[in-house]
């Protein structure tokens, strides 16, 4: 609406302008052609006025010079007068006749007042001179010289005289032109003055009209600005502005009523031509009956389509000057979403509320649930818990501990340790033996407990161990402070870790046999690196002596005896290197569990062979050696070279077992016999001090040895080659002598 | 000819030392400390054997064997080891040992091993130089009579000069023709034996 008039004082500012400039160029042109004009008007006057005093000027000059050729011509008449002095005397009379005439007819313009002022000056002049000339010809034709002296004395003056005049004359012209030029300099900046002052007041004229315009424009210029602040803050206020009038018709109106698809929304019949009324509905009709402002009025729309919208009208009444009421001036707001929201949100909070109380005693049901299932944990615990208030008084216990420990008998079946104290339940316990720690006993137990509970130390762990019965228990208390309610207590947990530590135990012990094994598989591979690097040498020694024996078969130097002596030593040297490589080979395979060779031997050679391995020792230490063999015996199915192993194994600890006693009786006992259709017997026996009961039970066990170097493995390794004979090996623990006895299978006849 | 034993081991005190043995032998002996030397540096001159060591810096006995098997020369090998390592030696006999002896052996086990190596090797040379002759022989066949030589031992025993003439388009005559010149040429007496020989000659692969 205020478009419009914004539009046109626009318009009228617009219009107002255009003829200004059109206005100043007609001046602008005015001014110039009167100025150019009068320029030019002072401008020819003052040509004009100069072209006639130069004229006159002229005039006279000539006339002048015409009076002096006749004063020469009369002065030669003089001299000398003749015809020819005469005629030039004519001549010049004649000239200057016609000089005059001329003059004379020039003299009748009488335009200028100077030019008439020197003209009335001039005349009398020239006509006396005329006069005077002609008299003076006339004298002149006579030829007295005294005459003629005389008429040139007096034509000379006259001249003087002329000339004289001619000066004034130039004098006056000269006075005649500076007034000409005075006045001509007077209107000239009369002229200019007029001029100047035309101008200021057009300047004046076109300022006054500019600033007018500007003034427009500025007014323009603010309703245009307060325009679209207002249309601005349209946009942002609200989405409807109308005005209606007295009638409550609308006059104005934004298209907010108009849904998107273009229909209407009020549903007030609308009429082009007449206006549309509001409807009544939209209006709080008892505000307006009393033309009262009003605001943020609420209320709904249903449109044709059965869309809602919410609206939120406010207006106030406009009043004419003479204090009429001419109508409401109001804006709209569509409220549709927030109205929407609040709706929902008053739903939603109903909804809580009832969501709430459902929560509340589900809440309850299961604070009740959770506290019967912690119950019920904390009673299959196989620990036993108690919780001590600050008063050294059980509040909590669970049933591990109810049940546990010698409680005094009651007849009741419902006693608890529940509120008794708690230096009577650890009295009740057997005594607790406390390793070392922050407890030494039961008092320095309760004191810390009650230090617990009074809040003063944090927690801390003991260990002690019972007797029950037959069995050490070895039990773990950990007490923790707990805070509930402001008040501190003291939750203790006994656990009994008994048979945890004993599985330590045998955990510890099963490792260190294992490190023992691994040692022993170590010292294997270096027995197989070892035999392997031994084999070289052997190969080495086998060959030189088999290269010596040849030489030796082919030399011719060395005689029988001598000869035959390096014979056997070289085949003694040979035998002995194979041999080396023969045990290395079988102790090989003793550490690789390979599978073994068996052949049938005798065993009774066998055993005599193996005392040869064993001489050394036995010797050196005076030992007797007897022998029990058996005649008959079966051969064995064995490996002659592991079990030549287990007897000097054997023989070798009776030896060492006498050694270390320092016995009386030295003597080493072997005997075979037939034990059963299938296996032979054979027994070492010493007489050396024999082994403790301890000893005893582990014999044959890897890694027992009694030995100060012994890697134990001797009699452990005579175990496992005995049995993979297929035998078996043990302490015959009949009384002195210590006897070890094995069994080796017989050679089954096919 | 001289008979010579090679000798690869890697410790130089058993070289030696089975050197001294075998040359007391009467067997020509050069040794060396690696497989790659033997490679590089061994003539080989038959009859021969080769004593090897399983276990070398570098090339180990087991690859020598191999890349000897894929050469021209075919020399007996024994191997002698300080290792008891059982599988080992059953792969060294079925690829083609002569035997596999273990450190510390009896010395004459080995020298038996040598002979049998040296008489394994002195076969293998004759029926090499039996093979040049018959693939010389063999060359001097024209190309038609290598056809029909082919034909004749791809076929069943009784492979009649029709079946071939027929094979080839020619007449049966001239089949026969070239049989007779083919056996003499081959200098074979029957047809089993021209089989054999062109079974050396391995005309069929």
């Amino acid at each position: 609406m205020d478009t419009q008039d914004v539009q046109e004082s626009e318009n009228v500012v617009r219009e107002n302008g255009s003829w200004m400039p059109i206005v100043l160029v007609l001046l602008l042109a005015l001014g110039s052609y009167l100025v150019w004009n009068s320029v030019s008007s002072i401008n020819r006057i003052r040509e004009a006025l100069a072209t006639e005093v130069l004229a006159q000027q002229n005039d006279v000059e000539k006339l002048i010079s015409s009076y002096t050729d006749v004063l020469l011509a009369l002065e030669m008449q003089r001299r000398q007068p003749g015809e020819r002095a005469w005629s030039l005397l004519n001549q010049s009379l004649l000239s200057a006749q016609e000089q005059l005439g001329r003059m004379r007819q020039n003299y009748t313009f009488e335009r200028l007042d100077g030019a008439a002022r020197a003209h009335a000056f001039v005349n009398p002049i020239i006509e006396d001179v005329t006069d005077w000339l002609l008299d003076g010809v006339a004298t002149y034709s006579s030829q007295n010289p005294i005459v003629l002296e005389l008429a040139y004395r007096r034509l000379y003056e006259r001249f003087e005289a002329l000339k004289g005049i001619s000066e004034e004359t130039h004098a006056v012209a000269s006075e005649l032109i500076d007034d000409q030029e005075t006045d001509l300099g007077s209107f000239r900046n009369t002229l200019l003055l007029q001029l100047l002052a035309f101008i200021s007041l057009a300047s004046v004229v076109i300022f006054l009209l500019y600033r007018h315009r500007l003034l427009q424009q500025r007014i323009v210029l603010g309703q245009q600005r307060s325009a679209r602040r207002f249309r601005d803050f349209a946009a942002i206020g609200a989405d409807w502005f109308w005005e209606t009038d007295a009638d409550m018709r609308l006059t104005s109106d934004t298209n907010f009523l108009e849904l998107e698809d273009g229909s209407e929304a009020v549903p007030s019949s609308r009429d082009h031509s007449n206006g549309v009324s509001l409807s009544q509905r939209l209006l709080p009709l008892q505000k307006m009956r009393e033309r009262k402002a009003f605001s943020n009025y609420e209320c709904q729309l249903i449109s044709d389509d059965g869309a809602t919208r919410d609206l939120s009208i406010s207006a106030w009444p406009m009043f004419s000057s003479k204090r009429e009421f001419i109508g409401y001036r109001g804006v709209g707001s569509d409220i549709t979403q927030r109205k929407d929201i609040e709706r929902r949100l008053e739903q939603a909070s109903a909804d809580l509320v009832q969501a709430e109380a459902i929560g509340r005693m589900k809440a309850e049901a299961a604070l009740t649930a959770s506290e019967q299932f912690l119950r019920t944990t904390i009673d299959s615990l196989p620990q036993k818990i108690l919780i001590l208030d600050n008063e050294r008084l059980i509040v909590e216990t669970n049933r591990a501990l109810e049940q546990s420990g010698n409680r005094i008998e009651d007849s009741s079946s419902r006693w608890s340790w529940k509120g008794r104290k708690v230096r009577a339940f650890f009295q009740a316990q057997p005594p607790m033996e406390f390793s070392e720690g922050v407890v030494s006993d039961l008092e320095s137990l309760v004191a810390k407990l009650e230090s617990v509970t009074k809040g003063k130390s944090r927690a801390f762990r003991v260990e002690y161990a019972t007797h029950e019965g037959d069995n050490r228990c070895v039990y773990v208390m950990r007490v923790q402070p707990l805070e509930s309610a402001n008040e501190c207590f003291a939750l203790v947990l006994i656990e009994d870790v008994t048979a945890a530590r004993n599985l330590a135990e045998q955990d510890r012990r099963l490792r260190s046999e294992l490190a023992h094994a691994a040692r022993l598989s170590t010292a294997g591979e270096l027995a197989s690196g070892l035999a392997h690097e031994l084999n070289q040498p052997l190969t080495a020694i086998s060959h030189n002596c088999d290269a010596l024996g040849l030489i030796l078969q082919s030399s011719s130097q060395i005689n029988g005896e001598v000869g035959g002596t390096f014979a056997e030593m070289i085949d003694d040297l040979v035998k002995e290197s194979q041999r080396a490589g023969d045990i290395i080979r079988s102790m090989r395979q003793m550490v690789q569990n390979d599978c073994q060779e068996f052949t049938a031997v005798d065993l009774n050679t066998l055993v005599r062979e193996t005392l040869r391995l064993t001489k050394p020792e036995v010797r050196e230490n005076r030992i007797n050696v007897a022998l029990s063999l058996a005649s008959g015996l079966p051969h064995v199915l064995i490996n002659p070279v592991q079990v030549q192993q287990v007897l000097v194994n054997l023989e070798r600890n009776g030896v060492e077992a006498i050694v270390s006693s320092d016995a009386s009786d030295r003597s080493l006992h072997i005997q075979t016999d037939l034990m059963d259709s299938r296996f032979v017997r054979i027994s070492v026996a010493d007489s050396g001090p024999g082994f403790s009961d301890q000893i005893q039970r582990n014999l044959f066990a890897s890694f027992q040895s009694t030995k100060e170097n012994g890697m134990g493995l001797g009699l452990s390794l005579s175990r496992t080659i005995v049995e993979s004979h297929g035998g078996k090996i043990w302490l015959d623990s009949t009384g002195q002598p210590t006897r070890i006895c094995f069994t080796l299978p017989c050679v089954q006849s096919q | 000819m001289k008979r010579t034993v090679y000798i690869v081991d890697d410790d130089a005190a058993v070289r030696t030392a089975l050197q001294r043995s075998i040359q007391m032998r009467e067997f020509h002996v050069e040794t060396f400390s690696s497989a790659d030397e033997f490679l590089n540096r061994a003539i080989v001159s038959y009859p021969c054997c080769l004593i090897l060591d399983v276990r070398m810096p570098g090339m180990s006995g087991l690859d020598l064997q191999d890349r000897l098997s894929h050469s021209e020369s075919r020399i007996p090998i024994i191997f002698i080891t300080g290792h008891g390592d059982i599988p080992m030696s059953v792969r060294t006999i079925k690829k083609g040992a002569v035997d596999f002896l273990e450190k510390p052996y009896r010395v004459e086990a080995l020298m038996e091993c040598v002979d049998k190596a040296m008489a394994l090797s002195e076969e293998w040379q004759q029926s090499a130089e039996e093979r040049k002759t018959l693939l010389s022989r063999y060359a001097s066949l024209t190309t038609r009579e290598q056809e029909v030589l082919k034909l004749l031992v791809a076929g069943a025993a009784n492979a009649s000069s029709k079946d071939i003439a027929r094979d080839l388009a020619i007449s049966h005559r001239t089949v026969d023709d070239h049989r007779a010149r083919i056996m003499s040429k081959m200098q074979a007496r029957s047809l089993t034996e021209l089989s054999t020989m062109s079974k050396i000659c391995r005309v069929d692969s």
